[in-house]
């Protein structure tokens, strides 16, 4: 597959940079805190 | 007090965000990553972490089988670094690799956040995707990295 058949694939989903910065912060917050919990389990 | 080290300026991490807009979104982070993948000399660096993080945001907003499908391109274009688990992705594979550039939406890694996590051992400059692509000069960064004269993209950026 090259990069513009994964683009023209990608053109049916609608979405904006805010809403991908959003869904970044929430899943590096849960993995910060799965870490956090793992080192206290561990500790 | 470490010395600062010297960073390879045709080296480049994209923070997760940009990875995602440019499949997702195009406009300016699809720009720079075309600058990217124009240039076989142009090393997108970036740790398995860092591309979890793309390609679960990927799933999230698209589906599986085209986050796969990402995963499988990046992967022939990425040069691969390893950084401690926790760290920030994208600041940890810049500072492992010696990368000069970070392409990211993310205001705070320009500052406070970097310098708490590395402080002066970082040095690396956070760029917008736009801003990165209004500054982009590869004949002048290819006269800085590589021996004669700039012979023009060498890759088709979309095969």
């Amino acid at each position: 597959m090259s990069w513009d058949d994964l683009f023209e694939r990608a053109e049916e989903y609608e979405t904006d940079v805010e809403t991908i910065r959003e869904r970044l912060a929430a899943h590096r917050e849960d993995e910060t805190t799965e870490s956090d919990e793992q080192e206290a389990d561990d500790a | 007090m470490p010395e600062t080290p010297e960073t390879n300026p045709a080296r480049i991490v994209a923070d997760a965000d940009v990875l995602v807009a440019d499949l997702l979104v195009g406009g300016p982070a699809r720009e720079a990553m075309d600058d990217i993948r124009s240039h076989s000399w142009v090393e997108l660096v970036a740790s398995d972490a860092l591309l979890e993080d793309a390609e679960e945001v990927i799933r999230e907003l698209a589906d599986e089988d085209l986050a796969a499908a990402w995963r499988e391109e990046i992967e022939a274009l990425r040069v691969e670094v390893e950084h401690p688990e926790g760290d920030h992705p994208a600041l940890a594979s810049a500072y492992r690799s010696q990368a000069a550039h970070i392409l990211s939406y993310d205001e705070g890694l320009r500052s406070a956040e970097a310098s708490a996590a590395f402080g002066s051992r970082l040095n690396v400059s956070v760029k917008t995707p736009a801003g990165f692509a209004g500054l982009f000069d590869a004949a002048s960064l290819y006269e800085a990295v590589e021996d004669g004269e700039y012979p023009g993209p060498d890759r088709d950026p979309r095969k």
